[in-house]
C-alpha cells in the first residue's frame, strides 16, 4: 500500500507554518529516501501485538565483572537493544564429574535491564562544581582527551610518568583483552599502576610461601572428586552461584561438606556441619586440628618426608636451618640437610628433585653435629610442629573459639581419615592481618593427611592463567617497563597510613611496624614510594577509592589531595562523583573481550550484541582516544621526550610516539586485534579466532580431561602436580613444601611456623566487623539495581545479633550509626539469629553513594596501615618483592567496631 | 473535502508543534553548533502562530515571553544544566527523560513502544536505538503520525492515524510525562536561574499542550473507537 510521500524541510523554515516539511532527527535516514511510506491501518492497540516478535540477533555474551563466573549467556537483541538473556547451557563435563551446566545467577540475568538504568555514564562530563558536589558539563570526547592529556603532559614532565597512577578495578583486569591493552597503556606511559592483588588482601601469601606459587587451585568440578570438604572463610552459595552446585552434588555423591564460618549464612544451611567459631579465631581451629592429627598419628609420613622441609634440619641454638654453610666457609646457604636413618648421619637433602633414592630421613629426633661454629644439637621441622602444636589441644582452640573440644576432634579425624580431602576458601583469609599464618596452617594440615596433590584435595582458592600472550601483547616493541606497585605499600605511603596506625592501635605497634617497612626499603628488599609524588590519579574499570581500606584517611590524605582525577566507567558511583573528568565505558553487552576463568575448562566471549549506549566506547578506545590526544598535543606544544628511570634502567618516553606505540604502527586497530594477538599466544588455548569464539560463545581449552590443572598442555599453571607426581622441586627456598622460615624476622615475631596470633582488636569497641560477598552484587556492580535492591531491604543493611541490639535498645529496620576510631557509616539495622553476638555482618559492595552520608563500611575500617613486617621480608629464598606473589596485603580485618541507634538531625549529605 | 482540508491543516500544525516540542527537548548536546542550543530564532513567532491556528486553546505566551529573554551568553548554561537535570547526576539523573527511568523497569511497555514504531515504519538510527523512550523521539514519533495524518486523504485512514495517536500519547507519553514538569519546581539541584525559569516553562507548556492535545484527541475521535484496552489480552512477545 502505497503512503504519502516524504520529504525533509528545516524547521527554520517552519514560520511559514504551511511549508514545513517532516522533520526527523532520530529516526533513520532511510525513512526519509524511502518514496513512501506504507499507511498503517490502525484500531486500536491490540494492533501493533499482531506482528510475531522475532529476534534481530542472538550474540554469546558473558558479564566481564569479577563474578569469576564467565558464564555463557546468550543475549537476545531486537531493535538496537538487548532484552533479555539466557544460559547458553552447552558445557561438557570433565571426567567423570557432572558437567558445568547451568551457569548463571540472578545478577547477570537482570543485565538487560540494568544497563538501561539511569546509573549509566553515557557522556564524557567534566566537573564545574566543587569536587563531590555533583555539577557537571557534558563534553566531547575531543574536549576530554584534549584536556586531560595536557595535565597527563604536565605531570609526566614535571614530576614523572610515576607521579600518574592508574588504579584499575576488576572490571578491567577481568577482560584478557582490555587487561593487555591496559598494561601496554602503562608500559609505554610509565605512568603507576598499583596491583591491587594484595591492594585488596586478596594475595595468598601464605601459600606462595608454603608452595611457591599463590594460585592454587583447580576445576570447580574438583570439588566432585573430593569426599571431605571444609568450606572456609568462603561463602560459594552466596559468592559462586554458578559454581555451587559441586558441593551439592559431591554431597549427594557421599562427600561430606563442613562449613565453617561464625554465621550462618546459605552455604552453612547446606553443609553437613556447620562450625561456627568466633569470628577471627579460624586459626586456632586449623592448628587444633593439627594437633589433633599429630597425636593421633593420622598424618601421612611417606608423603610430608618426600613432599615437604618436615624433615628437614634445624639448628636448636639458633633456630636456623642446618645448612652447608654450617660445615663450609663457601658452603651454599640454600642447601638443606636431612637425618638419613640408614647411615645416622645429616646428609644434603636432594636439591634437583624430590625422590628420596636411599635416603631415609627422619622425622622425629635430636642429634648433635659438628659444624663451624662446633657442636651443635639439631632436631626436624617435624620435632619444632610438634611441639608447637602441643600447645593447640582442641580444650585450648575451644577456648578461643567457642566450638566443643569432640567437636574439633571429630572433624579432624574425619578429615585425616577420609580421602581424597579439600579446604575450599575463598579471600576471606587473606584480609586479616595474620591471613598468611591461617592459610600456612591450612596447608600445613593438607600436608600431613596427604592432600596437597591428589584429584579432589588441596587448598583450593583460584589458579590464574599463563600471562604468556599477555605480556606479549604488553610488551611488543617496547621495554617492558610496566611500573607496577604494591598496592597496599603505595596506600600506606601516599594514605599517610603510619598516622593512622598511632592514632588506632598506639605508637609501639605503629612504630613496629614503620620501622620493619622502613628496614625492608633500606634493606632494597621492597621499594618505596615515598618521593614519588602522586598527582593524577585514573580510575578505571570501576576502580575505585570507596573500597580501600581505611578508606576515609586513604581520602583525605591521598584522593582528595589529587591535582587530576580521571574515571573511565560505564556506571555512576563514588569515584565518579569526585572525578574531575569521567568518560563513558561500554557495558558488558556493549563490548568484545574475552574470560579466562580458572574454575572452568573455557573460554569464554563477550561480544558486542548493542553498541555502546550514549557516547561510551570500550576501554581500549577510551586508551586510544587519551594517547591520541597526548600525542598530538606533544606536537603542536613541541613537548620533547623524557628521560624516565625504571628499576634502574633509563627509558626515553616521546609523548608524540604514544599512539603509534600503543597501535603498533597502525598494526591493531581494535580490541579485537588486541585478543587475537593474545590467543594466539596463550598456552593452551586451542587455535580459534575471535569471531569463530563468537560464534561458539565457548571453546574448550586444552589439558582439561581431568578436574586437576595438572597438565602442562593446559593454560593453568600448576606446579604443584609437577612436584607431587614427577617429584620436581617446589618453587620455594627449601625446594619442598615449606613450612619453617628461619629469617630473622620470623624468628623475632615467632611465625617461623604456623602460631595462633589473636586478630587485633580495639579497646573498647567490642564487635568484631566482618564482611563478604554478596548474593545481590558483584561488589559494586549490580549493587543499586532496583530489581535486586527490592530482594533485599533496599539499602545498606548491617547484620547484629539480637543480644547485642537489644542491649543498644536497637530494633530491626533502625538505622544504626557504626563506628570506629577510623570512622562511621549509617545503614540499616538487620536482626538476625544467625550472627552471634559479638560480632556485625555486613555484605560488602555497597558504594558510598548508597550511604545517607555518602560513607560505607570502607570509613570504619582502621587496619589499611598495618603492613606486616614478615610480608616485606626479602633477600631470603623465594621472599621478597615479587608483585602478585608476595607483598604484604592490605589487612580488612582486624579492628572492631561498636554500633548505636542513629537519630538523623538534619538531613545528611556530606561530600 | 472541506472538512479533509481542514483535518490535514490540524494535523499539519500539530506536527509542527511536536516536531517544536521534539527539538527543544533534545539534549542541547545533540546540536550541531552552539547557535542551536538556543531555541531557533523565529520560534516564538512560530509559537504565537501555532497558539492562535491551533484547534485548541493553548497558551504559549508564557515560553515565548522567557524564550525572547534568552540571548547567546545563556547557550552554555542551558546546555549545562539539560545535563545536570537529564543527562547525569551522583544518583543519576535528578529527572527522566527517558519513560524507563521514570516509571521504572518494565520490558513490557518498552516492547509495546517498539512494536509501535514498527507498526508504522518508523525506524530509529543506530546510534538511538538504545533509547526508543526519550521523551524527545517519543515527541518526534508523534509528529512522525500527524505529519502522516496531515498527508492522508483517506477518512478510515485519518482515523487510524488519530486513534494512534490518542494511544501512544496515553500509554507512552502522558504516564510519565507529568513527572517532569513536577520534578522541576521541586528541584533541589542548584541551577541557573536562567535555565529553571526556561527548563520550567517548557515543560509545563509542554504538559499543558499534551493534555490538551490529548483531550482534543479524545473529544474529536468520539465513540468511533474504543479507548480503552484490555491489558490481559496483550501478549508479550519475549
Ligand atoms: S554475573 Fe557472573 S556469575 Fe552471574 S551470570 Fe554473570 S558471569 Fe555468571
Amino acid at each position: 500500500m502505497k503512503g504519502p510521500k516524504l520529504t525533509r524541510r528545516s524547521f527554520l523554515k517552519g514560520s511559514a507554518l504551511g511549508a514545513t516539511g517532516l522533520m526527523l532527527k532520530y529516526a533513520s535516514p532511510a525513512l526519509l529516501h524511502a518514496e513512501t511510506v506504507p499507511v498503517a491501518r490502525y484500531r486500536g492497540v491490540e494492533d501493533v501485538y499482531r506482528q510475531k516478535w522475532t529476534w534481530d540477533k542472538v550474540v554469546r555474551g558473558t558479564h566481564g565483572t569479577n563474578c569469576a563466573g564467565a558464564c555463557a549467556f546468550n543475549v537476545y537483541v531486537k531493535n538496537g537493544i538487548v532484552w533479555r538473556e539466557e544460559q547458553q547451557a552447552e558445557y561438557e563435563a570433565s571426567g567423570d564429574a557432572p558437567d558445568y551446566n547451568p551457569r548463571g545467577c540472578q545478577k547477570g540475568l537482570c543485565h538487560s535491564s540494568y544497563m538501561y538504568g539511569k546509573q549509566r555514564i553515557l557522556y564524557p562530563m567534566k566537573r564545574v562544581g566543587r569536587r563531590g558536589e555533583g555539577k557537571w558539563q557534558r563534553i566531547s570526547w575531543e574536549q576530554a582527551c584534549r584536556e586531560i592529556a595536557d595535565r597527563f603532559i604536565d605531570i609526566s614532565v614535571k614530576y614523572g610518568p610515576d607521579a600518574i597512577g592508574m588504579g584499575s578495578g576488576t572490571q578491567m583486569v577481568i577482560k584478557f583483552g582490555t587487561l593487555a591493552a591496559f598494561l601496554r597503556f602503562a608500559a609505554i606511559t610509565g605512568i603507576s599502576v598499583p596491583e591491587y592483588y594484595s591492594g585488596v588482601g586478596d594475595l595468598p601469601t601464605g601459600a606462595y610461601m608454603t608452595l611457591g606459587t599463590p594460585t592454587v587451585g583447580d576445576t570447580i568440578a574438583a570439588v566432585f572428586k573430593s569426599k571431605y570438604i571444609l568450606i572456609w572463610a568462603a561463602n560459594p552459595a552466596v559468592s559462586r552461584i554458578p559454581d555451587a552446585h559441586f558441593f551439592w552434588e559431591a554431597k549427594y555423591n557421599g562427600a561430606k561438606v563442613v562449613a565453617i564460618c561464625p554465621e550462618f549464612n546459605a552455604t552453612a544451611m547446606h553443609a553437613t556441619h556447620w562450625l561456627n567459631p568466633r569470628p577471627g579465631t579460624d586459626l586456632a581451629l586449623v592448628l587444633a586440628m593439627i594437633h589433633t592429627v599429630i597425636e593421633d598419628k593420622s598424618y601421612d609420613r611417606e608423603y610430608i618426608i618426600e613432599q615437604t622441609d618436615l624433615p628437614f634440619l634445624v639448628r636448636t641454638d639458633t633456630h636456623r636451618f642446618l645448612r652447608e654453610s654450617d660445615f663450609l666457609q663457601d658452603g651454599q646457604v640454600e642447601v638443606f640437610y636431612v637425618w638419613d636413618q640408614r647411615t645416622g648421619q645429616p646428609v644434603k637433602a636432594p636439591t634437583t628433585t624430590l625422590r628420596l633414592g636411599d635416603l631415609q630421613p627422619s622425622l622425629e629426633g635430636r642429634w648433635k653435629v659438628q659444624t663451624r661454629d662446633g657442636l651443635v644439637e639439631v632436631t626436624t621441622v617435624f620435632e619444632l610442629v610438634k611441639r608447637k602444636m602441643a600447645d593447640y589441644s582442641p580444650e585450648w582452640a575451644s577456648g578461643v573459639t567457642g566450638l566443643h573440644p569432640q567437636v574439633i576432634r571429630q572433624i579432624a579425624r574425619e578429615f585425616a581419615a577420609t580421602k581424597p580431602a579439600m579446604i575450599y576458601t575463598g579471600y576471606q583469609a587473606c584480609k586479616w592481618l595474620h591471613g598468611d599464618l591461617i592459610h600456612r596452617a591450612m596447608l600445613l594440615l593438607l600436608s600431613l593427611t596427604g592432600n596437597i596433590g591428589p584429584e579432589g584435595s588441596g587448598l583450593q582458592i583460584l589458579n590464574s592463567v599463563r600471562a604468556d600472550g599477555l605480556f606479549a601483547f604488553a610488551f611488543a616493541g617496547i621495554d617492558p617497563t610496566l611500573r607496577m606497585v604494591s598496592g597496599t605499600t603505595w596506600d600506606y605511603e601516599k594514605g599517610n597510613m603510619k598516622q593512622l596506625n598511632e592514632q588506632v592501635y598506639g605508637k609501639d605497634l605503629a612504630q613496629v611496624i614503620d620501622t620493619h617497612y622502613q628496614t625492608s626499603i633500606r634493606q632494597g628488599w621492597f621499594p618505596s614510594y615515598a618521593k614519588q609524588g602522586w598527582k593524577m590519579g585514573i580510575f578505571a574499570g570501576n576502580g575505585s577509592p570507596g573500597w580501600v581500606a581505611s578508606a576515609k584517611q586513604w581520602r583525605e590524605e591521598a584522593f582528595d589531595k589529587l591535582e587530576t582525577i580521571v574515571v573511565m566507567a560505564p556506571d555512576m558511583g563514588f569515584a565518579a562523583h569526585h572525578a574531575d573528568y569521567v568518560l563513558p565505558i561500554a557495558h558488558h553487552y556493549e563490548r568484545v573481550d574475552i574470560m579466562f576463568h580458572a574454575r572452568l575448562p573455557y573460554i569464554q566471549v563477550l561480544d558486542a550484541a548493542v553498541p555502546p549506549l550514549g557516547e561510551a566506547v570500550d576501554d581500549w578506545t577510551a586508551m586510544y582516544r587519551l594517547l591520541a590526544a597526548i600525542s598530538k598535543r606533544a606536537k603542536q606544544r613541541g613537548i620533547k621526550p623524557i628521560e624516565d628511570v625504571v628499576d634502574g634502567r633509563t627509558v626515553k618516553r616521546d609523548f608524540t610516539k604514544y599512539l603509534d606505540l600503543y597501535t603498533m604502527n597502525g598494526q591493531i586497530k581494535g580490541i579485537r586485534d588486541v585478543i587475537q594477538f593474545v590467543l594466539d599466544r596463550t598456552p593452551g588455548v586451542p587455535k580459534v579466532t575471535v569471531e569463530e569464539l563468537a560464534a561458539r560463545g565457548i571453546v574448550r581449552v586444552k589439558g582439561s580431561d581431568s578436574t586437576m590443572w595438572g597438565s602442562p598442555e593446559s593454560p593453568y599453571h600448576t606446579d604443584i602436580t609437577d612436584s607431587v607426581v614427577h617429584k620436581r622441586p617446589y618453587k620455594t627456598m627449601t625446594g619442598r613444601q615449606q613450612f619453617y622460615f628461619d629469617h630473622d624476622w620470623f624468628i623475632q615475631f615467632d611465625e617461623t611456623l604456623p602460631t595462633y596470633k589473636e586478630p587485633l582488636r580495639l579497646e573498647r569497641y567490642p564487635l568484631r566487623f566482618i564482611m563478604g560477598h554478596a548474593r545481590h552484587g558483584v561488589h559494586t556492580m549490580w549493587r543499586d539495581h532496583p530489581l535486586l535492591l527490592q530482594l533485599q531491604r533496599g539499602e545498606p543493611d548491617v547484620y547484629v545479633s539480637a543480644e547485642d541490639a537489644a542491649q543498644r535498645g536497637v530494633r530491626d529496620g533502625d538505622l544504626v550509626r557504626v563506628f570506629s576510631p577510623a570512622g562511621e557509616f549509617i545503614a540499616q539495622a538487620h536482626i538476625s539469629h544467625g550472627v552471634q553476638p559479638g560480632m556485625v555482618f555486613m555484605y560488602h559492595g555497597w558504594d558510598p553513594m548508597m550511604f545517607p552520608t555518602r560513607h560505607n563500611f570502607s570509613s570504619v575500617i582502621c587496619s589499611g596501615g598495618l603492613i606486616k613486617p614478615t610480608s616485606v621480608v626479602g633477600g631470603y629464598g623465594h621472599l621478597g618483592h615479587r608483585l602478585l606473589q608476595f607483598a604484604p596485603n592490605q589487612t580488612y580485618r582486624d579492628f572492631t567496631v561498636d554500633f548505636e541507634r542513629y537519630q538523623p538531625v538534619t538531613p545528611q549529605v556530606s561530600r | 473535502m472541506g472538512n479533509e482540508r481542514q483535518t490535514n491543516s490540524e494535523a499539519k500544525l500539530r506536527s509542527i508543534t511536536y516536531a517544536l516540542f521534539s527539538q527543544l527537548t533534545a539534549s542541547p548536546y545533540e546540536a550541531a553548533s552552539a547557535v542551536l542550543v538556543l531555541p531557533p530564532a523565529d520560534m516564538p513567532t512560530v509559537l504565537d502562530e501555532l497558539q492562535q491556528a491551533l484547534p485548541y486553546p493553548v497558551d504559549f505566551s508564557t515560553l515565548i515571553e522567557v524564550a525572547q529573554r534568552l540571548s547567546s551568553t545563556d547557550a552554555e548554561s542551558l546546555r549545562q544544566d539539560y545535563a545536570s537535570l537529564f543527562e547525569v547526576g551522583s544518583d543519576g539523573p535528578p529527572l527522566p527523560i527517558r519513560a524507563e527511568l521514570a516509571r521504572g523497569r518494565s520490558p513490557e511497555r518498552k516492547e509495546e513502544l517498539v512494536r509501535f514504531y514498527e507498526f508504522f515504519g518508523y525506524k530509529l538510527q543506530p546510534s538511538w536505538q538504545w533509547a526508543p523512550d526519550h521523551l524527545s523521539v517519543l515527541l518526534e514519533f508523534m509528529h512522525f503520525l500527524t505529519y502522516q495524518e496531515s498527508q492522508l486523504s483517506e477518512a478510515d485512514d485519518i482515523a487510524s492515524y488519530r486513534t494512534a495517536q490518542r494511544d501512544f500519547l496515553e500509554r507512552h507519553i502522558l504516564d510519565w510525562y507529568d513527572q517532569i514538569p513536577r520534578g522541576m519546581s521541586n528541584l533541589t539541584l542548584e541551577i541557573s536561574p536562567i535555565s529553571s525559569t526556561y527548563y520550567q516553562t517548557l515543560f509545563e507548556t509542554l504538559g499543558k499542550f499534551l493534555h490538551l492535545d490529548f483531550a482534543w484527541q479524545q473529544k474529536n475521535l468520539g465513540g468511533s473507537l474504543r479507548s480503552s484496552v484490555d491489558e490481559s489480552s496483550l501478549i508479550t512477545g519475549y
